[in-house]
């Protein structure tokens, strides 16, 4: 094992000399983070009778009173100002596009939204709960097998996952059900459902509660893309459209169609979200702690570095604690459990130069494009009834759905027209050659906002060995720990399937009637600064072999095997869907491997 | 059922791009409803009961209707008429009315302006619960905020969320029991009926009189629309 020197982890407080951490009763399971897996870790575990602490950077929130209107309304507040995320005065992260530039701290945030507080990001999510396909999980595999070795450009270190999805196939079930999933199932146990996505894989069951009620701008892109020969479904959603209980017995109420999904909380319980769904069930069992504006900066390991004693973390008053477990799992956004790793010195960090290590290697984003269709004054699209995943979709371009070898390049996108909020402020599509201001960007603004449709595409993400995360050796955080350093840039596969994807998308856009079409077509190097999604993947990949994983198939560190990594850093590379499915799929997978094998014989699992 | 019903909201996928256009609503006809002025009107004029300025009274039967949504009162005609609100008085009154009629009468209404009839003295502690209830809802009870749904200070949000301002607190009150019974099935997923169940009847009270406190939108006295009267001093 490669080990930095520890004083990389060290505390500026620690160095000098001011403090002793306070060593905290031991524990069974120690959580990194209380948002999705952290929630349904803690409950699991809870229930089978372990001692578990949960330690939350964020604060604690709830339906009531924190999410209720019209505060949580306040547009300018949340999604302007990102009331919910990640303090960047507190901690961010420093970025640059290519390994020979000078990387620079994101002051702002601006391309993703990490969140913080109790519930993490699953507050405020839209809800669009895609399952990643088959061919995913075993991508390069697949992609061999189908198109032959040298289809895989050399520069794409393309992995399989580890894990299979038939493995995976009741866990994905048990996640939906746990959240009240609203959609129309495409194959039922190999069997093509009608009204659902034919290309999807199997599942074992219907969805928990039927779709959402579809919108008009969803309409009519259904109608375009049937008339083109695709195949439209309802977006599968986190929005319940009815009561529903799930198996812990926490009920979750339908959705109004309000439009307050992304950037906010929900007020309606409408929302599947730790609050709802899982903390409500475990918060009052005496086998759990949550302790809040608990910072972790260090996970820390024996004198022989073969397994982690427990994490230290910094409290609100500045006061370091060291809080002892048999088993320490990182539940944070997908940047921060790399980060936690590097700065611990768990692993070997990836070196683009050699090639060498692993942690921080793989980093993968999404490839997002965008066409708007405006309509005559007939047709009204009152985009302020929305849902976070109000949406149609196809998926006939997604993946492994359509053939490969003509195009040249590897993955795929879904096309979606979702309608997720006519919100005041960021809701004003005008036209191409519109003035950016001024007295006819506001007639615009006035003759298009009730009058256009927005599509997007979805796309999938492929790693290359120049993208990567790594410590910054310049800037630190307020805790005295280096930042993360992202180092990316859309890969030349990903450009490609992104113009494939825009043309495709194009076709299904002038086919919907509209006097007009703007498109917004993935160009130059990649941009930190506009928003384009929030799913970032990789930098702590699972896989099959140590060589090049940081986890095993059972998210299990190969260094440490009482260190687990839970979230979307340990997707190899990033299909085009959203994560949040296989995110909870691999949460069950895990608790599964942990409660009924772990810990009746600890130790590796592979 | 579950599976028809699944089915059914798979095909609306495509149906709602071809919704019919909706009427248009003749006011002088719904007025000639109101006063029971119609040649040949043989049901009761609805002025009887609700007045011919739409305030209603205390008595918990007649709602106000002045200014209320046209869409709102519209469905309510409808589902008297379908028996998922059913009531002895109001179900054959719409049942001998067209939609057409229906759509008239409420947006006849709807377009009224009424005056303040004034705050009825409520007990302070009990209007704090209500306002509490109506601004944040209840985590002990797991209920939404009134007002995320009813709007700020129950103003109401078009086209489908009722006013509740200055609405009886009498009326509300009967609502939340006609929900709790299963009388009244008639609101988008049971949502009234869920929160219903939750509540006491002393969060009913309290929330129904907190509303009632509040001034009407379309009442008369342009200083007191949609204000606050927790933030008055009592009359």
């Amino acid at each position: 094992m490669y080990l930095l020197p520890r004083e990389r982890g060290c505390l500026t407080a620690r160095k000098q000399g001011g403090f002793v951490a306070k060593r905290m009763k031991p524990v069974d399971a120690v959580l990194v983070g209380v948002g999705w897996t952290g929630s349904i870790l803690a409950k699991e575990f809870a229930d089978a009778g372990l001692t578990v602490v949960g330690l939350e950077r964020g604060g604690f929130r709830q339906t009531v009173p924190d999410f209720q209107a019209p505060g949580i309304h306040d547009e300018l507040r949340y999604a302007i100002r990102y009331g919910l995320m990640q303090d960047t005065s507190r901690t961010t992260l420093t970025f640059r596009n290519r390994p020979d530039e000078q990387a620079l701290p994101m002051r702002q945030l601006g391309s993703f939204l990490p969140g913080t507080g109790v519930g993490g990001a699953g507050v405020h999510w839209n809800g669009q709960t895609f399952r990643f396909q088959p061919a995913d999980f075993v991508l390069r595999t697949h992609l061999i097998e189908r198109y032959g070795k040298q289809f895989v450009p050399d520069d794409l270190p393309i992995q399989d996952w580890g894990v299979t999805y038939d493995e995976l196939e009741p866990y994905f079930d048990r996640f939906e059900y746990l959240c009240g999933i609203a959609g129309k199932a495409g194959n039922i146990k190999g069997e093509i459902q009608p009204g659902g996505n034919p290309f999807e894989g199997w599942r074992s069951r219907e969805y928990p509660l039927p779709p959402m009620k579809q919108a008009h701008a969803g309409a009519l892109f259904g109608k375009a893309a049937a008339s083109l020969g695709f195949h439209p479904f309802p977006v599968p959603s986190a929005n319940l459209t009815d009561h529903y209980t799930n198996e812990y017995g926490l009920t979750m109420k339908p959705c109004m169609y309000c439009g307050y999904c992304e950037r906010f909380g929900c007020e309606h319980f409408a929302k599947a979200s730790p609050q709802i769904s899982v903390l409500p069930a475990v918060l009052n069992n005496p086998n759990f702690t949550l302790r809040t504006h608990a910072n972790v900066t260090r996970v820390n390991f024996d004198a022989k570095a073969r397994r982690a004693t427990g994490v230290t973390y910094v409290d609100a008053q500045g006061q370091e604690f060291e809080q002892p477990a048999e088993m320490v799992f990182l539940c944070a956004f997908a940047h921060h459990n790399p980060h936690l790793m590097l700065v611990s010195g768990i692993g070997e960090p990836y070196d683009p130069k050699t090639g060498r290590g692993n942690v921080g290697r793989n980093y993968t984003y999404q490839t997002m494009s965008s066409v708007s269709v405006f309509y005559n004054e007939e047709v009204n699209i009152n985009p302020f009834m929305g849902a976070g995943a109000l949406g149609t979709a196809i998926d006939d371009f997604n993946g492994e759905n359509f053939d490969h070898g003509p195009h040249g390049f590897v993955g795929g996108a879904y096309v979606a027209a979702y309608t997720t909020g006519g919100r005041p402020i960021q809701h004003h599509p005008v036209p191409e050659g519109t003035p950016r201001w001024g007295l006819e960007w506001k007639q615009a603004v006035a003759r298009h906002y009730n009058h256009t449709v927005g599509i997007g595409s979805h796309g999938s993400s492929m790693p290359h060995p120049a993208n990567y995360l790594d410590l910054d050796p310049t800037y630190r955080d307020a805790w005295g720990l280096p930042l993360l350093r992202l180092t990316y840039d859309f890969p030349e596969n990903d450009r490609r399937m992104a113009e494939f994807l825009a043309d495709r998308m194009l076709e299904i856009a002038n086919a919907m009637g509209g006097e007009q079409v703007s498109e917004n077509r993935l160009g130059g190097r990649y941009s930190i600064v506009p928003y384009q999604t929030t799913h970032n993947t990789g930098g702590t990949i699972m896989g099959i072999d140590p060589q090049t994983s940081v986890v095993n198939r059972y998210l299990q560190s190969w260094d440490l095997p009482n260190l687990f990594v839970m979230g979307a850093s340990v997707f190899p590379q990033n299909p085009g869907y959203n994560p949040t499915d296989t995110v909870g799929a691999l949460t069950y997978w895990t608790i599964d491997a942990v409660l009924n094998r772990y810990v009746k014989n600890p130790g590796p699992l592979v | 059922m579950l599976r028809l019903l699944r089915q059914l909201a798979a095909t609306t996928l495509l149906a709602l791009a071809a919704a019919p256009a909706p009427a248009q609503p003749n006011i002088a006809n719904g007025q000639l409803i109101a006063v029971g002025g119609r040649e040949g009107q043989v049901q009761t004029a609805c002025f009887r009961c609700h007045g011919i300025d739409g305030a209603g009274d205390s008595s918990g039967a007649f709602p106000r209707l002045t200014g209320q949504f046209t869409e709102y009162t519209l469905k309510q005609m409808r589902d008297y008429a379908n028996g998922s609100r059913p009531n002895d008085i109001m179900t054959p009154i719409a049942q001998a009315l067209s939609e057409q009629d229906w759509l008239d009468v409420s947006a006849f209404y709807a377009q009224l302006e009424a005056p303040d009839l004034g705050r009825p003295a409520f007990d302070v502690a009990a209007l704090q619960r209500g306002a509490d209830l109506s601004a944040s809802g209840s985590a002990e009870r797991g209920v939404q905020a009134c007002i995320n749904c009813h709007g700020p200070a129950g103003i109401g949000i078009e086209p489908h969320y009722p006013y509740l301002a200055g609405q009886f607190a009498t009326y509300m009150e009967l609502q939340f029991r006609f929900w709790k019974e299963g009388v009244r099935r008639n609101d988008h997923y049971g949502v009234m009926t869920d929160i219903a169940n939750r509540l006491t009847d002393e969060d009913v009270r309290a929330v129904s009189i907190y509303f009632e406190s509040l001034r009407p939108p379309g009442s008369t006295d342009p200083d007191l629309r949609g204000s606050d009267a927790a933030s008055r001093p009592e009359r």
